[in-house]
């Protein structure tokens, strides 16, 4: 009889939980939205925090067009890693926003992303493709003939990433020029490092700032005092079509001993080797460096109140040498791919296209229209002002977002903010001083045409040597290297294939050419 | 009897019952209810109950694995041989190479959002993307309930896990500035005492909350407390943490706030630290008590409305043979002052009581008595003559006379059967013989003719009455064991009314030859009884048509062949009285109106040599038979005996190769074995059995399949209820009594 109750009593308690779980599975129900959602692996610049999930920017696009993203946001630092990881794993997201990507590998060889070309044809890309010129298209097709990405260009005539800056503030207090040499920056930053410039008794000010492997604030911008352009592909093409491998050029013995000099004498941060740029920034920010390089001093991580006491300089030259920094073009970056295992490519499209809007473009480069940007009388947009301290990445997604403005389309639609002009007049000084290389490794890396085992090898042969090279800076510049090291250090690159990395370039580059 | 009255006393009658029942029903539901509500209220608080704490306990387990997961990563990079401390200041490469080795557990964690590793005595902090010093980690790292300075204490010196709670976070080192971040700083490598280090997990609280199965959400109101701090969850109750904290670290299970009383669950702090808790609003739970108690006395009440609605069919039941009863009854006049159901009773008694009576009475009946009297002494039933005259005087007549006769007279109609017509110094017993459509007439005299006399005044008074007016008269008789013959005679003379008309019919005067045939028909009859003593059918069978031949040859009428039928069945039954077991059943075999209603010599030839028959078969044929059923169970024995092994033997099978039922196998067998065939075959494999555990290895499992079992199961289990003992136990058994010889 307890037996019968017992069960009687566990069916009308089933009964009533399922009754519960009905209830609260309503509850859910209600709770989630009706439109189409897609997942998202997105690029995130290092020293920025941008929560994508909640910008209104996408809130708007997702207004728009129906189509709710979830993203999944990769910083700078682990983007390569993360990215081959994800294809490892066989499970891919959506879409691939920003950074970049290895259309030969992912989309010639291995499929993975679609062939957007058709699409394109098709009309379903209609903002996009408006926006596109003959040049843009062929810049952005693959080795198969398909277009594999949406490009990310914005025309802005910069020709170089890493100008230098000089705390001119302790310049003037020191009475002391801007160098011109090697030997004078030594000095001034000696002077910098001995005068505690900040008066706090401490001997915590940091001559010259950097962050490692990069060509706006790294030390790779330091090389361009011997005339090597260092870039992160460590290839370079002279005016005459050689192809240069940077380590073995002449001055890269004598710039890392100078740059051991730097960090030995505590003029140059050791942390350098370690840091990214959101430990760089903080540290300039607190308003104690002398020197450093970056894209510019307007509207970026520095404070405004710290830019103010910077000055752009030339950078420095060895005796004997001509300076020569990494020059950009206006190149194409990555812009997007659809996985091939996208759930709903139709919103997928529709979602990109949005963005390619010209007014929804503009905003999300420059924030929204009443608010930082204007559209004037004659169709123009304006930026009325630049919010401080990366204000815009609260809203809208500025460069981590989606765009296509080639020349002269993109000067006829937009009168650019202040610290574009800003940048513009940097990159004059520059290339009126001539301290650029003569041809831009961008050609290198981004325009001319490799095929797809091409691609594979120089990748593959990039990884060995980059580890190298950066393993043996870093022990150059905190232990100090001499011939002999050094002649190790080149017959170890040589083993790694060093001979064969240059040549595969400069084959490329040449047939490109149609030498 | 009014009619009011009966109306009146059932109505009653049903009342009692209803009230009865229903007084029993509301008893048995009364208990019920008051059982099951409780039983139910306690049960659903308990599952209530039981589920949360089931649901904290899951949460912690889930909870700890994850802690253990950044235990092992710790105890990992702790133990690494590629990491070890130094001073970032003395070897800054290190540094460099350091984060070449981070990053592998940093791409391939998917907990954490960020991983920092710190060396005992250094100040510096290391992840794969980043080395800073301790005091820029905790500037740039600004926590909202955090100092600066205790963050620096917790990250130079931590000998046991730390977790700062869930809390605002702005930093340019996050992904998402000012998100909420749950920061767990575990030691360095695999002990605390080790005194390594430090490494920090910064866990988004977003991703915090998903870690879990039963997620930490509002809705459940589940809070995780690490040393009596909130460190994540939130309930939508109206109850603060502080409030909550203050509760669990007092151990109370119970709080009230704002007036509202609430169950706070938790589980003790076992490993880390950590308490799971969860609020319940008490009116919550017990309205859910409430509901399912509701539930319950609305299923009862139900049931309840079903047995109301029985009792009533049940009392109705009862009710309606009491009416009928009710109504047949004679009214005792007292009703009013006595109950109901005793009146019914008594009237029930008065009833049996007359109803005897009655029975008596009939029993007791001239007509009938003189009846049976006369039918039993036609039967020839009286062993002796005093008893039948004693019986004959217990019904007022004295037949103890020296002569008797039997006649028979056809009915008239209108005739009064019980007129007899007086004749002088005679007992006349007169009964009607339906079956022959005529009355039988026992004359008792000491006067040899006053049978005559009775017949002719019977004669003269059926002539009177018109048609057909026959009267049958067998001979003058003074044995009483004679009666049979007696009425035969007066029957064969009755049937001869169709030959010579009406008028008074003496046997005497239609049997003149039988005096000469009925010798030599003796000699025929012994010959008969021989070949029954023979035991022959054959004989019988010859012995029989050799007397219907004689019969033929005769100029006997039909009628008159059963007196000579009459004398063989007596003398075989006589003769063969030890084979009938009693006299008695022997005369129960033979019934004198059967033989009269005999029309022609096949008929009597087929009671005769139905008697024989049986007379054959209860005789010598029995022993016969029962020594061949012997036979056959000894052979079935010796087939078991060569077939045990047989897994396929079966009881049907040995039964129906031996021509018998299944049913009489079994039962001839245990008359024979004193055990059923079943029980028989089990022995004879156990024994089997015995004798392969103790002389051979041989697993039980194929000893099994040897002695005739394909399941082992079953083979364990005969085995086991034939010796007490499993075949293991008896082979163990066995080598320990060898090796306690040994």
């Amino acid at each position: 009889m307890r037996k019968m109750i017992r069960r009687c009593l566990c069916a009308a308690e089933a009964v009533l939980l399922l009754a519960l779980a009905g209830c609260s599975t309503q509850k859910n129900a209600e709770k989630k939205p009706e439109s189409v959602t897609l997942r998202a692996m997105q690029y995130e610049v290092e020293n920025q925090a941008i929560d994508f999930q909640d910008l209104w920017y996408f809130q708007e696009i997702e207004r728009q067009t129906g189509v709710h993203i979830q993203f999944e946001d990769i910083k700078d630092s682990e983007w390569e890693t993360r990215l081959s990881l994800m294809f490892a794993s066989g499970t891919y997201p959506d879409l691939i926003l920003r950074g970049s990507l290895d259309v030969e590998e992912y989309g010639v060889s291995q499929h993975l992303v679609l062939p957007l070309d058709g699409y394109m044809d098709e009309g379903r890309l209609p903002n996009y493709t408006a926006k596109m010129n003959q040049e843009t298209r062929e810049r952005l097709t693959s080795s198969d003939g398909h277009i594999y990405q949406l490009g990310f260009l914005i025309s802005q005539n910069v020709n170089t990433s890493g100008h230098f800056f000089i705390n001119q503030s302790w310049l003037t207090r020191l009475g002391l020029s801007v160098p011109q040499t090697t030997d004078e920056l030594l000095e001034v930053l000696r002077a910098f490092r001995d005068s505690d410039m900040n008066g706090n008794g401490v001997a915590d000010e940091i001559p010259l700032e950097a962050t490692f492997d990069d060509i706006i604030t790294g030390v790779y911008n330091l090389f361009s005092f011997w005339g090597i352009p260092l870039n992160e592909e460590f290839v370079f093409v002279d005016e005459q079509g050689h192809m240069h491998f940077a380590p073995e050029e002449e001055g890269f013995l004598p710039a890392v001993q100078y740059l051991h000099t730097l960090i030995e004498e505590r003029l140059l941060d050791v942390e350098c080797i370690t840091q990214g740029s959101n430990i760089w920034s903080a540290k300039i920010n607190r308003g104690n460096t002398g020197m450093f390089s970056y894209w510019r001093l307007g509207n970026t991580a520095l404070k405004p109140d710290v830019a103010e006491h910077y000055a752009l300089m030339l950078p420095v030259h060895a005796e004997g040498a001509k300076a020569a920094l990494p020059r950009l073009i206006d190149d194409i970056e990555f812009g997007a791919a659809i996985s091939s295992t996208c759930s709903n490519v139709d919103a997928a499209l529709r979602w990109l296209d949005a963005q390619f809007e010209t007014e929804n473009m503009l905003v999300s480069q420059n924030g929204r229209v009443g608010d930082t940007l204007k559209k004037r009388e004659d169709g123009k947009y304006e930026v009325l002002y630049v919010p401080g301290d990366n204000e815009l990445y609260k809203t809208v997604p500025v460069i981590c977002g989606q765009f296509m403005a080639p020349s002269p389309w993109y000067e006829s639609v937009y009168i650019p903010a202040e610290h574009r002009r800003e940048k513009s007049r940097y990159c004059a000084v520059y290339e009126e001083a001539g301290v650029l290389e003569s041809v831009s490794f961008r050609y290198l890396t981004n325009v001319m045409q490799k095929n797809a085992e091409e691609s594979a090898r120089i990748s593959r042969l990039k990884t060995t040597l980059k580890s190298i090279i950066d393993q043996a800076l870093v022990e150059f510049m905190t232990q100090g290297v001499d011939a002999e090291r050094y002649a190790r250090f080149l017959e170890e690159l040589r083993d790694a294939g060093a001979e064969e990395y240059r040549q595969l370039y400069e084959t490329i580059y040449h047939r490109w050419k149609g030498v | 009897m009014s009619v009011s009255r009966t109306m009146r006393r059932p109505s009653k009658v049903f009342l009692r019952y209803a009230l009865s029942y229903l007084l029993l029903l509301m008893v048995v539901f009364s208990v019920l209810t008051a059982y099951l509500t409780g039983y139910v209220n306690h049960q659903v608080s308990d599952t209530l109950q039981t589920t949360q704490v089931n649901r904290l306990n899951r949460i912690a387990q889930q909870h700890n694995e994850y802690i253990d997961n950044m235990m092992h990563t710790a105890e990992q990079i702790g133990l690494s041989p590629y990491i070890l401390p130094f001073s970032y200041e003395k070897e800054p490469w290190k540094a460099y190479d350091l984060q070449l080795q981070l990053m592998p557990y940093m791409a391939t964690n998917s907990i954490c959002d960020q991983i920092y590793v710190h060396f005992a005595g250094d100040d510096y902090l290391y992840s794969s993307s980043a080395s800073m010093t301790t005091s820029l980690f905790t500037e740039l790292m600004q926590y909202e309930h955090t100092e600066p300075d205790t963050l620096l204490g917790l990250i130079e010196r931590v000998d046991h896990l730390t977790v700062l709670p869930s809390q605002h976070v702005t930093s340019t080192l996050m992904d998402a500035s000012g998100q909420k971040v749950v920061t767990f700083i575990l030691p360095l490598g695999a002990s605390p005492k080790s005194n390594r280090g430090t490494i920090l997990f910064l866990i988004k609280q977003e991703k915090y909350r998903t870690m879990f199965q039963d997620a930490i959400d509002t809705d459940l109101n589940t809070m995780i407390f690490f040393e009596d701090a909130l460190l994540a969850g939130s309930s939508d109750l109206p109850v603060s943490d502080e409030a909550v904290r203050r509760c669990v670290a007092e151990g109370k299970t119970e709080m009230t706030e704002d007036g509202t009383a609430y169950h706070v669950l938790f589980t003790e702090p076992k490993e880390w630290n950590m308490r799971y808790v969860t609020v319940l609003r008490k009116s919550d739970l017990e309205n859910a008590v409430h509901g399912a108690e509701t539930r319950v006395i609305l299923i009862l009440s139900a049931v309840g409305l079903v047995s109301i609605c029985l009792a009533i069919f049940l009392a109705t039941r009862h009710v309606r043979p009491i009416r009928e009863i009710s109504s047949l009854l004679p009214n005792t006049g007292d009703s009013g002052t006595r109950d109901e159901l005793q009146e019914i009773s008594s009237g029930i008694q008065a009833l049996a009581k007359s109803n005897t009576e009655l029975t008596s009475r009939l029993s007791n009946a001239l007509p009938m008595q003189r009846h049976a009297f006369v039918i039993r002494f036609i039967k020839g039933r009286f062993e002796t003559r005093e008893e039948a005259v004693h019986l004959a005087q217990q019904i007022g007549f004295d037949i103890d006379r020296k002569y008797y006769a039997i006649l028979l007279a056809g009915i008239q109609e209108g005739e009064d059967a019980a007129e007899i017509t007086p004749v002088q110094d005679a007992t006349v017993l007169m009964s009607e013989l339906v079956a022959v459509r005529a009355n039988l007439y026992l004359v008792f005299s000491d006067r040899p003719d006053a049978p005559r006399e009775l017949a002719d005044a019977l004669c003269a008074g059926l002539s009177d009455s018109g048609g057909h007016y026959a009267v049958a008269l067998s001979g003058i008789q003074t044995d009483y064991a004679r009666a049979s013959a007696a009425y035969l005679e007066a029957a064969t003379a009755y049937d001869n009314r169709f030959i010579t008309g009406d008028g008074v019919l003496a046997y005497e005067e239609i049997s003149h030859n039988m005096e000469e045939v009925l010798p030599k028909a003796q000699k025929l009859i012994a010959a008969i009884s021989q070949a029954v003593v023979l035991g022959s059918s054959e004989l019988l069978e010859a012995r029989m048509a050799e007397l219907v031949s004689f019969l033929k040859t005769t100029s006997m009428s039909p009628f008159a062949f059963r007196m000579i039928y009459n004398d063989v069945i007596d003398t075989l039954i006589r003769e063969h009285a030890m084979e009938l077991s009693t006299m008695q059943d022997a005369r129960e075999m033979y019934n004198i109106f059967s033989l009269t209603s005999c029309q022609s010599i096949d008929d009597l030839n087929d009671l005769l040599r139905g008697l024989c028959q049986s007379i054959l078969q209860s005789g010598s044929g029995k022993k016969q038979e029962t020594q061949t059923e012997e036979d056959v169970i000894s052979q079935v024995a010796a087939y078991m005996d060569a077939h045990f092994q047989d897994p396929e033997i079966s009881m049907s099978a040995i039964a129906e190769s031996f021509d018998l039922s299944t049913t009489r196998l079994s039962t001839a067998f245990k008359e024979r074995m004193h055990m059923s065939p079943l029980d028989y075959l089990s022995l004879l494999r156990a024994e089997a059995a015995k004798k392969l555990l103790r002389e051979t290895d041989m697993p039980v499992r194929e000893i099994g399949v040897r002695v005739g079992y394909y399941d082992p199961g079953s083979f364990a289990r005969r085995f086991k209820q034939i010796t007490g003992l499993t075949p293991v136990q008896y082979r163990k058994g066995q080598e320990a009594g060898e090796g306690a010889e040994n």
